[in-house]
Formats: C-alpha cells, sequence, structure tokens
C-alpha cells in the first residue's frame, strides 16, 4: 500500500512538472506563426550538435555555455505587450517559480523566475512586459547563471540585453 | 531464373526507394517554387561537388586549411532554389506550408528563427551520429531560398573546420544569422 501511493506522489509530481513544460510549449505554439511576433526557437539537438561541434575548437567559452543547454525559446512583440505580459502571467503560472530578480519601473515589468530540481536550476524564464515591448525568453536545461549572462552577450538577440540583469544582481 | 530476375527489380526499387526518403517534400517544395517567375535553380551530384572541390583545394590554401574541403568530399548532392513570390499572401502561407511538408517527410526542426517578414529555418535528419540530410530555408519579403544538402558528415567533421573561415566563405543571409557570433 505505502509503496503504491508513493508510486502515485511520484507520477503526480512528474505530471505537473510536464505540465508546466507544456504550458510554456502551448503558449509558445499558440502566437509562433502569429506574424506579429518575433520568434526564435533551438531544439535540445541543435545544443547537441553545437556542443559536439564546439568540444574541440577554440571557442570553449562557447562548447561550456551550450554544453548543459537543452532549449532555448524566444517570443517578442511590440503589439499589446501590455496584454500578453498579463495573459503570460496567468497561463505559465508564474507562482510555482521561484523569483530571482524583479526589476519594476514606471514602463516596464521584467521578471527572471526560475525552477529547480535538487540544487541544480533546470529553467530560467524571463519575462518583460511594459508599454513598448513584450519579452518572453525561456531556456531549459542545466542552467549556470553566470554562463547565461555570458551567452547574451554572444546571441545578440533583441530581448537578449535583458539576460545581463542576472549576472548584476548575482 | 524468373524469381531471380523478379528479386533483382523488388531490390533496385527498394534501394531507390530509401534514396527517396528526405527529398519528396524538398522536391514538392521546388516544384511550387519553379511556378514563380523568377526561379533561379541548381541540382549538383556530389561527384561533381568533389571534383571541384579538389581542384580548387590544390590552387586555395584557406580553403585546405580552413577543413572545408574535407567537409565537401562527405557531400553526397546539393540543391538550390531561389524565387521571388510576388503575392504577399501567397508570400505568407507558403513558408508555413513548406515547414510543414519537410515535417511530415521526417526533417526534425532545429532552429527557427523569424522576425517581421524574414523566416530562416534549418532541418536535419540525422542517423545515429551522421547528418544525412540538412535543408536551409529562408524567405526575406516573399524571396524564399532553399538549400539542400544530402551529406555524411558528423559533428566530428564540423568541428574540424574553422568557424571563422566559414563564415567569410558562406553568403547566404540566412546562414550568417545563425552562425554570428
Amino acid at each position: 500500500m505505502k509503496n503504491i501511493f508513493s508510486l502515485a506522489i511520484a507520477l503526480l509530481i512528474s505530471f505537473t512538472a510536464s505540465a508546466q513544460v507544456d504550458a510554456i510549449e502551448k503558449f509558445f505554439k499558440d502566437y509562433q506563426e502569429d506574424q506579429n511576433f518575433s520568434v526564435v526557437y533551438v531544439a535540445p539537438k541543435m545544443f547537441q550538435m553545437v556542443s559536439k561541434v564546439t568540444d574541440g575548437t577554440e571557442d570553449k567559452e562557447l562548447a561550456a555555455i551550450v554544453k548543459d543547454l537543452k532549449g532555448l525559446r524566444i517570443l517578442k512583440t511590440n503589439v499589446t505587450p501590455d496584454k500578453i505580459y498579463k495573459e503570460a502571467n496567468k497561463r505559465l503560472n508564474i507562482k510555482e517559480y521561484e523569483e530571482l530578480v524583479t526589476v519594476r519601473d514606471k514602463d516596464s515589468n521584467v521578471r527572471f523566475v526560475t525552477k529547480e530540481t535538487n540544487g541544480t536550476i533546470n529553467e530560467l524564464l524571463l519575462l518583460v512586459g511594459g508599454k513598448d515591448e513584450f519579452v518572453l525568453m525561456s531556456f531549459v536545461g542545466n542552467i549556470d547563471l553566470n554562463k547565461i549572462s555570458r551567452l547574451a552577450k554572444k546571441l545578440d538577440i533583441d530581448g537578449a540585453e535583458h539576460l545581463e540583469k542576472v549576472n548584476k544582481k548575482n | 531464373m524468373r524469381s531471380i530476375v523478379n528479386l533483382c527489380l523488388l531490390s533496385i526499387f527498394l534501394l531507390n526507394a530509401g534514396q527517396a526518403t528526405g527529398q519528396k517534400s524538398v522536391r514538392s517544395i521546388v516544384s511550387q517554387l519553379k511556378e514563380a517567375d523568377s526561379y533561379e535553380g541548381i541540382s549538383i551530384p556530389g561527384w561533381l561537388v568533389r571534383l571541384g572541390s579538389s581542384f580548387a583545394a590544390k590552387h586555395d590554401d584557406e580553403l585546405r586549411e580552413s577543413g572545408i574541403a574535407e567537409l565537401i568530399r562527405k557531400v553526397r548532392h546539393i540543391r538550390i532554389a531561389k524565387a521571388k513570390v510576388g503575392h504577399r499572401e501567397t508570400s505568407d502561407k507558403m513558408p508555413a506550408r513548406f515547414i510543414k511538408s519537410l515535417r511530415e517527410d521526417g526533417f526534425e526542426e532545429y532552429v527557427r528563427v523569424r522576425d517581421e517578414d524574414q523566416h530562416f529555418n534549418l532541418f536535419v535528419r540525422q542517423q545515429g551520429n551522421q547528418i544525412k540530410n540538412l535543408v536551409l530555408f529562408s524567405n526575406e519579403g516573399g524571396e524564399m531560398s532553399l538549400i539542400h544538402i544530402k551529406t555524411r558528415w558528423t559533428p566530428e567533421d564540423l568541428a574540424s573546420i574553422s568557424l571563422d573561415k566559414l563564415t567569410q566563405n558562406v553568403s547566404s543571409s540566412g546562414f550568417n544569422t545563425l552562425l554570428k557570433n
């Protein structure tokens, strides 16, 4: 009986975790074909390939950063960003995450939230919402926050500049 | 005797069917691009690519030293297609249709970048550690480009080349976006 109960709890936890990743994926899928949104998606297999490719090259820094990443999604829009930000906060159940950094001014909100398992950050979510833009950035993998902020400099993608705030706060 | 002939014919058919896998979607996309007025395209068999590369490597130290010549030796086929699709409505819907057909044909999407009317997608078919098919598709305001490469590349082959040299040699804007560093 005890074993069945433990198994049920384990299954419930795994379903909940998968439901959250699914929530982000679903949100992303809802807007990825919307012409008002800019989209970046890098699949886990791409990170695996880049990790193998950069492993033996001079760019050790890039190799170290991508080695532990399993996925990247970015959504960005300048059309009704406030409304999309509120929707994202509601649909993505941000309360289940741990708040890492919050920066709030009159024009925008920037939130970094993370999810940990056994002391390792396995998901980093950035949400930016304001009058001018909405940005959602989701990293999945074994995440080192110092490496993520260095990745921001290499990415040269609109919205990635917010990642540098993570390092400043830490 | 007759059964041996039938068996041989069946084997030839199955071999060709195997080779066609992963090309059905690409052929379909190229056919649709050919319907545009300003279509340009080229299909280069692997032996010609290797021949050209061997010749060029003898006279170009940079090509040899960057490792690109070695990489080209593992190319089995290259197809490049480019067209300007005039009607905005068509050019908006076509990328989504192409992407859907590639997925249905067993290609996995590795990268997607979309910003306003610019798209870039990288699709790959891998078999174990080997990259068998690579498709780069880009669309900039109705100007669509497709590059399909059949290869025997492995990540180790790609690691052996100098990425700096590679970005100097590739002119496609979508590919530069991917490799921007």
